[in-house]
């Protein structure tokens, strides 16, 4: 629907100014752009940058950031947010981990426990915000604070060691030569692209976050849609978890703190608005590369991770002020 | 004012606009929207330059270049939205801006004395300390024109002022305007309420088309005049009225009670009936629908539609139901704004456009190009994004999307509000359409000419009561 809306944006023509022009322009592809400067700017100043191991290096490590960020679009796309992420991705790594090795449970058995723990916290969050009417930060704010407080008492606040290579496969496993994670994040992306843009779920979705009164009165369920939207990024972050622990064989308590903003900010940067009705995954795709590829670069610069933190910031911050600029123009 | 003037992009809004204005006069100024209204408020307030033109106050001619400059020339202008800070007290909105100090400091005793001496001339039994937010809005309006006042208005502006006001503060507010005009203000009063104008009115201006097109004192002015002065046509033309042979009851409402709104309501509605409901704002009426519609609950009371007894559990459940609402708010109830004429249009039937829970794009783009033909939506395509129609397109919208559900109850809260002339009377034609074509309808409308031309009935509400039921040959305009 972005992009439909993009081809048909009916503002008046503004006359031979340049400037305007070129600002509507460049709003539209504020990510591209920010992504190719950056992706410029590195291969300068690292040689290492631009070997096909980093970007394998680049992909992997945003896989998390990725996954999350499948429901975190949706649920964004609502005029919602889920602060729960991470506390999530932590504890559905302690669960399974504590009944595969404590409990002696199959490997792939933990798979299930990861992506179940996701959809329950999902579910909890979904019930609260679409028929308590809570508000969404609220809500999500308590899950992240008592998700985080369970992890760390059913953890004794210990990592887990020890996990079985047959846990490990969605995390560091690889299949026909790929690694698993990046064929995985590709799976997420194309499904939950397609729900968006073609199916009625997708429809309803962006309708609730346009104007969820309206999408009230129209005949949307929209207490139902909005439920399944907190399942699913729920589900999405357990599966992140499960990636995650995979790929250190281990569930650490303290694991993926601070998560769901990188995954906010990825979403916002790929041009989402927080305001709701506005977003897609190609826009989260590029939000997370950038996000990815800044990390990646000043980390071969050996840039400090402090300053690293900043830079993401300031990437940010020019991202939104660039849409919110479009936004102007645009009306 | 004399031959004002002003355009927006080669748009003219006003045109040589004459108004004069006596000193302890009330002027009416009606006029449909987009007949200038809002430009001549803002002209005046200072919000707007005007293009050409002379603006005289006291006999002084002025240049209003912003509000500051209006406020200091001695025009106050009352917003439908009040611009009361809930949290100060009364005294210190009366001196918003305006606050009697001792170098930085309020000088709080010096305000409350002073406020509380405009209070009484003006009639009001106000305590100066109160928290203005507690107030009730008819109490909060004359408050801000005390602020007015206090600034030494000459000329005070009421936009639509009974918006927001319960019956009893209409009146209220009816008998501050007469003392109001005893101390010598020269009052302009904007409504489309056609009764106030009449009771509180002493000469009427009528613009159209951005022009001043009559005025007059308002012994020389009939109900029907004044509209056909509006409209420019006559007004049986306007309201393209069919007499039709009702059908057999479609719906039966009986003691519907919803606590605080609405208590013992009962009608019955025909099929290919048109029903009008009147009443003031805060009546119940929006109430009766959304009740209707299944998007406010009930606690007592029946409903039966179509024969079976039906409690609607949810706008969703009344849509299947083939019931259908054209909210009173279209951009915060009825429309996605952002999104394309086709999105909103779509919206109520997507599971029908869909096979398998993929949307059928093609589906939706033809639905949505039959409705933009069917109601004559004027855009560039099924892909404009709805934020861009004007108010009138925006309403059409709304009408292609509850049709696609070939309803067989109509709940229509003011269908024209916002609407320009030419569109309302495709609408109204659209409406007779629906009736004839079987379906029962039944109307909110704040504008009386508009349901006496379309009704086959009117049921009057009153503090959520029903209190009158009139049938169409006894109530001509």
């Amino acid at each position: 629907m972005n992009s439909e809306q993009a081809k048909a944006v009916a503002g008046p023509p503004s006359g031979p100014d340049t400037r305007k022009r070129f600002l509507r322009f460049a709003s539209r592809f504020t990510v591209q752009i920010a992504l190719l400067l950056l992706i410029l700017a590195f291969s300068i100043l690292s040689p290492d940058f631009l070997q096909p191991g980093n970007w394998s290096n680049i992909i992997q490590q945003s896989s998390i950031i990725a996954i999350a960020a499948c429901g975190a679009t949706l649920v964004i796309i609502t005029a919602g947010i889920d602060l729960s992420v991470g506390s999530v991705v932590a504890l559905s790594g302690i669960c399974a981990a504590g009944l595969v090795i404590n409990q002696h449970w199959p490997g792939p058995a933990g798979w299930f426990v990861c992506i179940f723990v996701g959809l329950l916290i999902g579910a909890f969050n979904g019930f609260c915000i679409s028929h308590l009417g809570l508000s969404a930060f609220i809500a999500t704010l308590s899950t992240l604070a008592m998700g985080r407080g369970l992890t760390l008492a059913l953890s004794n606040g210990q990592t887990v060691f020890g996990l079985p290579d047959s846990f490990s496969f969605f995390g560091g496993g690889t299949l026909f030569g790929v690694s698993v994670p990046i064929i995985v994040t590709v799976i997420a992306f194309t499904i939950m692209h397609f729900v968006l843009a073609h199916t009625v779920f997708g429809h309803e979705v962006y309708a609730i976050g346009g104007n969820r009164e309206a999408a009230r009165l129209a005949g949307i369920k929209v207490a139902r849609v909005e439920m399944l939207v907190y399942m699913l990024a729920g589900g999405l972050s357990g599966f992140a978890g499960l990636v995650l622990t995979g790929r250190l064989s281990a569930a650490m308590p303290s694991s993926a703190t601070g998560l769901e903003l990188d995954v906010i900010a990825a979403v916002v940067i790929g041009g989402a608005s927080l305001f709701g009705g506005k977003g897609n995954m190609i826009g989260t795709f590029f939000g997370v590369l950038t996000i990815g590829v800044l990390r990646n670069g000043l980390n071969l610069l050996n840039v400090s991770p402090f300053w690293v933190q900043f830079v993401q910031g300031a990437v940010i911050f020019v991202a939104v002020l660039l849409d919110a600029i479009g936004q102007r123009q645009r009306r | 004012m004399r031959g004002v003037s002003k355009s927006f992009d080669s748009n003219p809004a006003l045109t040589n606009a004459d108004l004069d204005l006596a000193s302890g006069e009330v002027l009416g100024i009606i006029g449909e929207n987009g007949a200038g209204k809002s430009t001549l408020i803002r002209s005046l307030a200072g919000a707007h330059l005007i293009d050409s033109g002379e603006i005289e106050i006291d006999g002084q001619s002025v240049h209003l270049r912003s509000p500051a400059e209006s406020i200091a020339a001695g025009v106050a202008v009352i917003y439908q939205e009040l611009t009361i800070v809930p949290e100060l007290t009364i005294a210190e909105n009366v001196f918003l801006g305006n606050l009697p100090r001792k170098g930085p400091v309020i000088n709080r005793s010096l305000m409350n004395e002073r406020a509380a001496t405009l209070l009484n001339r003006l009639g009001l039994k106000l305590h100066p300390s109160r928290r203005a937010g507690d107030l009730a809005p008819g109490y909060q309006q004359m408050v801000e024109i005390a602020r007015a006042i206090n600034r030494n208005a000459k000329v005070l502006l009421m936009d639509e002022p009974t918006s927001y006001l319960s019956e009893h503060e209409v009146g209220r507010l009816f008998e501050f305007i007469e003392q109001l005009q005893q101390q010598g203000l020269g009052i302009i009063y904007i409504s489309h309420h056609l009764e106030e104008i009449f009771k509180v009115c002493d000469h009427v201006m009528v613009l159209r088309d951005g022009k001043t097109v009559a005025t007059g004192p308002i012994g020389r002015w009939t109900s029907k005049n004044l509209v056909e002065a509006m409209v420019n046509r006559s007004i049986d033309q306007f309201y393209p009225y069919v007499p039709r042979d009702p059908g057999e009851v479609a719906l039966s409402v009986r003691d519907i009670d919803v606590p605080g709104q609405l208590s013992g309501i009962s009608f019955d509605l025909h099929r290919g009936e048109i029903l009008g409901i009147a009443g003031v704002v805060g009546s119940g009426r929006t109430e009766l629908l959304k009740v209707l519609f299944g998007a406010l609950p009930h606690s007592k009371g029946k409903i039966i539609w179509n024969g079976k007894p039906f409690v609607p559990k949810s706008p969703a459940h009344a849509i299947a139901n083939r019931i259908v609402m054209v909210p009173e708010d279209r951009k915060i109830e009825g429309l996605l704004l952002d999104a394309s004429i086709e999105n909103n249009v779509s919206l109520s039937v997507l599971n029908r456009l869909a096979s398998g829970g993929l949307v059928n794009n093609a589906r939706k783009r033809k639905l949505s190009e039959e409705g933009i033909k069917r109601f004559k939506v004027v855009c560039r395509g099924p892909g404009t994004r709805v934020r861009n129609l004007s108010g009138g397109n925006q309403q059409k919208v709304i009408f292609a999307r509850i049709t696609a559900v070939d309803p067989l109850l109509y709940l229509l809260d003011e269908p024209t509000r916002g609407v320009d002339v030419g569109a309302k009377v495709e609408v109204y034609k659209q409406i007779i359409h629906f009736a004839e074509a079987g379906a029962s309808i039944l109307l909110v409308s704040s504008e009386l000419p508009e349901l006496l031309g379309l009704s086959d009935r009117i049921l009057v509400l009153n503090g959520g009561r029903l209190v009158g039921d009139l049938v169409r040959a006894m109530n001509g305009c």
